[in-house]
């Protein structure tokens, strides 16, 4: 058993057991934190399993020049033509994350060292003042570096060694050797790890997503790392940072592999019919199939328990193993707090004005599901409220969407029905906003709606 | 499989009227249950919305329902019997096909569709399909490097597209993919854009519907049946 596999690039890990694949060689993949197991293609073209606790994805983003006929970041110096000036284009089409800006500044910098006797011109849409490049930045102006900020549309390529620039009102004409930086684009083979690791990404495109519960390397699957180009190039401003931590993190919980929930979720195996719904629905990637069985199964290492699969199976399939039935309740005015964030504010607040309301804490908005919200809106004036997180804070991804989707979808058939779709309501909170909550819980009481 | 989408739900009121007493939600536990609109969880919910929307209208109605394996079997409708006979009316949330074949075994029944079957297609992603078989009853994707004009074509072209193919879009929806544009693509990835070049003659269309509607034989079963 090892302790990391790379996907990707090897970073240095000492006292760690690790081993580095390449993207295509991965064949398989299952397992759940503690015990992945992979099965690798090696260069033999000789299949051969592997099993470890931890994995890393250390794939680098693409550079691909940016436009023909112009110069690269990676130039030799001794290319350039010593009797023209240069004019450096950062940002066309699509603004440089910070490592490009800096890598942009440093070679300027070179070349004014190099040709001083010549202008070097140096356009761009924004600096990413992150790292030092704000010294970078400074050295260059002093240095005599002519920064000229553009917008696009702004700035048109005349022949290959000739831009026209227009800044309020004023077109001026510059000449010389162009150099153009980098565009930064997803490693093709990223979006098939993704696929075979079934995590969550910015539309299969980089891991990097929003999320303040997914910073600063952590994807959406328990055990499973993403650093650098495949995080999205805004990540290589913190991959040092970002790398420290992932190693810290493996080793202090090296064995340590913990079920996050109290009660497995379990598959009815005679009732799964193998559609991979909560494959699909499941944002920590803790389903997949159980090919002995012919039912899908959850990995309980890997599940958070945010039950978006039972909502979602269509055969009803998915439970929770020894759950305590909720007692029937008369009340007409319930609410469902998330416990992520509705729930955690409401344990800040003075309860004694709620005490009539019908309060029931949920793992997550995604849980909730229509058939048990038509029984409750059968008792006449009964109102729901749910209260989920906002979208970047949501602890199981995606989590706030299905919630407020499968509201709207009640709403919309209350309409139908010529029933007061006002009667269910979906709200978004911060763990930190008790004193809105408390306003908030105030005026839906008294029926108003927001 | 085939892909179906839940009918309106006061439509399925207005269609359910108000002479009836009791009903039975039959759900089908294959294709309509993997397209999100005929399984358990559907026939559960549905059941639950009728039941919320008779009480606020002060309406007694008894509500049950089941989940078959599939409606298009007669055994798995026989296993229903009694459940249907205790019901004045039965909503099937199958295809069209589960529909009839309830009806074929209770003919003194009122027997009321709950879906809308759209086509036979696949899943893109969670909550999306798309169309990618008619059944048309010879199949000519060996001729076009598994791409089907004839189900992906809104003109069903067998030799090429019509002047309507934008920028890789169909003009009847921008968002349907030009199908020939697909085919092309492919023909050029595979490297045998010349098999194109060949005239495809118009298609027999005795094998579709143009026959009637149509039944399927298996000869081997069958002379077992003789005998």
């Amino acid at each position: 058993m090892l302790d990391i596999i790379y996907i990707g690039d090897q970073i240095k890990s000492p006292k760690l057991n690790t081993l580095c694949i390449k993207p295509e060689a991965l064949i398989e993949f299952e397992g759940e934190i503690g015990n992945f197991k992979l099965q690798v293609k090696d260069d033999d073209k000789k299949l051969k399993d592997l099993k470890t606790k931890y994995i890393v994805i250390n794939i680098d983003a693409v550079r691909e020049n940016n436009l023909e006929d112009t110069l690269n970041l990676d130039l030799d110096l001794d290319q350039l033509d010593p009797n023209q000036d240069i004019i450096i284009i950062q940002d066309y089409e699509q603004i440089s994350p910070a490592v490009i800006n800096k890598e942009a500044l440093n070679k300027a910098i070179e070349i004014k060292n190099k040709l001083s006797e010549k202008e070097v011109y140096f356009l761009y849409r924004s600096m990413r003042f992150i790292d030092d490049n704000d010294s970078l930045f400074e050295e260059a102006r002093q240095k005599g570096i002519i920064f000229l900020q553009y917008e696009m549309g702004n700035l048109e390529f005349i022949d290959k060694d000739k831009v026209k620039y227009e800044r309020d009102g004023l077109t001026s004409e510059l000449q010389g050797q162009i150099l153009t930086t980098p565009l930064l684009k997803p490693d093709q083979r990223l979006k098939r790890i993704i696929r075979l690791l079934n995590i969550e990404s910015n539309g299969n495109e980089y891991i990097q997503s929003t999320n303040i519960y997914l910073q600063p390397s952590l994807t959406g699957k328990r055990g499973v790392y993403s650093l650098a180009g495949a995080r999205g190039p805004n990540a290589y401003s913190e991959y040092e940072f970002e790398k420290e931590f992932t190693l810290n993190e493996i080793k202090s919980n090296l064995d340590n592999f913990e079920p996050l929930t109290e009660n497995k979720r379990v598959v009815d195996d005679k009732k799964c019919i193998l559609c991979y719904t909560c494959y699909r629905v499941c944002p920590h990637g803790a389903v997949q199939e159980d090919k002995e069985n012919d039912a899908m199964k959850i990995n309980e290492l890997a599940c958070y328990g945010c039950d978006g699969c039972i909502s979602h199976c269509p055969a009803s399939a998915i439970s929770i193993q020894e759950k305590t039935e909720q007692k029937a309740s008369n009340n007409l005015l319930k609410v469902l707090m998330c416990e992520n964030s509705a729930d955690t504010a409401y344990k800040k607040i003075d309860k004694g004005s709620f005490k009539d309301l019908d309060i029931e804490k949920i793992p997550c908005a995604s849980s909730i599901k229509k058939e048990d919200i038509f029984k409750f809106l059968r008792k006449k004036d009964s109102r729901l409220l749910i209260l989920g997180c906002f979208e970047d804070s949501c602890k199981h991804i995606t989590g706030d969407g299905r919630g407020n989707r499968i509201t709207n979808e009640i709403r919309d058939t209350l309409k139908k029905l010529d029933l007061n779709h006002n009667r269910v309501i979906f709200e978004r909170l911060s763990p930190r906003m008790e004193e809105d909550l408390n306003g908030f819980l105030l005026k839906w009481k008294e029926g108003e709606s927001s | 499989m085939i892909v179906a989408k839940q009918k309106k739900v006061n439509e399925v009121i207005d269609m359910l009227g108000d002479d009836f007493n009791s009903l039975l939600i039959v759900g089908c536990g294959t294709c309509v249950t993997v397209s999100l609109a005929g399984g358990e969880r559907e026939v559960n919910s549905l059941a639950e919305i009728l039941r919320t929307y008779y009480a606020n209208n002060n309406r007694d109605v008894k509500i049950e329902t089941e989940t078959v394996k599939r409606q298009c079997d007669f055994e798995y409708i026989d296993q229903l019997e009694n459940l249907i006979k205790e019901n004045d009316i039965i909503l099937s949330l199958a295809c069209g096909i589960g529909v009839q074949h309830i009806v074929e075994r209770h003919q003194d029944k009122i027997v009321l569709p709950g879906l809308n079957t759209s086509f036979y297609g696949a899943t893109l992603k969670i909550g999306e399909w798309s169309e990618r078989c008619i059944g048309c009853g010879e199949c000519v994707l060996d001729q076009y490097f598994g791409i089907c004009p004839i189900a992906r074509c809104s003109k069903q072209l067998l030799n090429g597209p019509c002047g309507g193919s934008q920028n890789g879009s169909c003009e009847v929806d921008p968002d349907i993919d030009c199908a020939w544009e697909l085919i092309y693509d492919r023909a050029v990835k595979l490297d045998k854009l010349e098999d194109l070049i060949n005239y495809e003659p118009p298609k027999n269309w005795e094998v579709y519907r143009d026959g009637g509607p149509r039944t399927l034989i298996d000869q081997e079963y069958h002379e077992d049946r003789k005998e």
